[in-house]
């Protein structure tokens, strides 16, 4: 193991070995044992994450009283009549993970791209006979009439389009 | 009922029991709490977003299926609630309120100590949302980067890349200090 990839495992692991993947370890603790450039970005790893373990210890505000603080309103806020659970006939069956996710802004892009898709299979399927596709068919010798004599070229030998 | 599992909490609550959901909310509101104060810097935008989360929870229950550890579960809605949500009061970081000073310490080390924490408290403020949420989830509730990545609702490569980026920022912030030691 070289320096430069130690250096990145601290940075995706942390400095606690512990959590690195066991194959990676023994090479880690071997680099280590045997090159200071390594010893000292271990050190340096370690001072980093004991400084973040120790800030996040502190708690989510300076003071327990407005931690309880914080809990009490949260408790009276939900200590009213709570609302219906939602048990339709289809909750059997839909997926949990669906629970999480807010869809409230996504279905103005999800129903655009439902209806383009929609447009797409009907243009695709039809067989749209349409003046100005008329005339285009005429001028080129061709037979067909749907839109696809305009998206595809003829068959330079059959005269025919995919 | 006190001693029951999260799991059998959720399946009491599914059937409508309201003292296994006040059981669960006070289980899991401090942490809650803690973890999106954290992302999102302010309290009033954090007891929204669990109170949002825990009624969700509520709501929700008939549908809950044990695919993950409910915890799990539970923190990726917070996380997600988080995230998308458009803050409506600045960011503020952490150690806005001071904590006397225990008088059994060298004043100059206790003011070595707050001057680093500030410049810890500001690089974690200076990270991007999802770059905070995963150093949050590894160092305060100390989840492997498997399960960091399903609350995220990401890939393990997915969360070693935040990971990476967010050690690279805060040791570059620290520098000077973490040469020290």
């Amino acid at each position: 193991m070289r320096i430069a990839r130690f250096r990145r495992l601290l940075d995706t692991y942390g400095s606690d070995l512990s959590r690195w993947p066991p194959l990676l370890v023994q090479a880690a603790r071997r680099l280590v044992s045997t090159d200071p450039a390594a010893a000292r970005e271990l050190a340096i790893a370690r001072h980093l994450d004991a400084l973040i373990v120790g800030y996040m210890q502190r708690g989510p505000t300076g003071t327990a009283q407005a931690r309880d603080a914080m809990a009490r309103r949260t408790l009276a806020a939900l200590g009213g009549p709570l609302p219906p659970q939602q048990r339709h006939w289809m909750s059997g069956w839909l997926p949990a993970v669906l629970l999480e996710f807010d869809f409230a802004p996504a279905w103005p892009r999800v129903a655009a791209l439902a209806g383009i898709a929609g447009l797409g299979f009907m243009v695709g399927l039809s067989d749209l006979n349409l003046p100005g596709v008329r005339g285009m068919a005429a001028s080129s010798g061709g037979t067909d009439s749907d839109l696809s004599m305009i998206v595809f070229d003829q068959d330079p030998l059959s005269g025919l389009r995919p | 009922m006190v001693e029951a599992s999260d799991e059998d909490l959720m399946v009491a609550i599914a059937r409508g029991e309201q003292p296994a959901f006040q059981i669960l909310m006070r289980r899991y509101l401090p942490r809650a709490l803690g973890l999106a104060r954290r992302i999102l810097g302010n309290d009033a935008d954090a007891e929204e977003v669990v109170q949002e989360a825990l009624l969700r929870l509520w709501v929700h229950a008939p549908r809950w299926r044990p695919a993950a550890a409910f915890r799990t579960w539970f923190y990726r809605v917070v996380v997600n609630l988080c995230l998308n949500r458009k803050r409506r009061a600045p960011f503020a970081a952490l150690d806005d309120v001071e904590e006397p000073i225990d008088p059994g310490t060298d004043a100059s080390v206790e003011f070595e100590t707050r001057q680093t924490e500030g410049m810890l408290a500001a690089a974690i403020a200076g990270l991007p949302e999802r770059q905070r949420a995963a150093i949050i989830l590894t160092y305060h509730e100390g989840l492997p980067n498997a399960e960091t990545a399903t609350v995220l609702g990401t890939s393990v490569s997915g969360v070693e890349t935040l990971l990476v980026r967010a050690r690279r920022s805060l040791r570059k912030a620290l520098g000077p200090v973490l040469e020290i030691k």
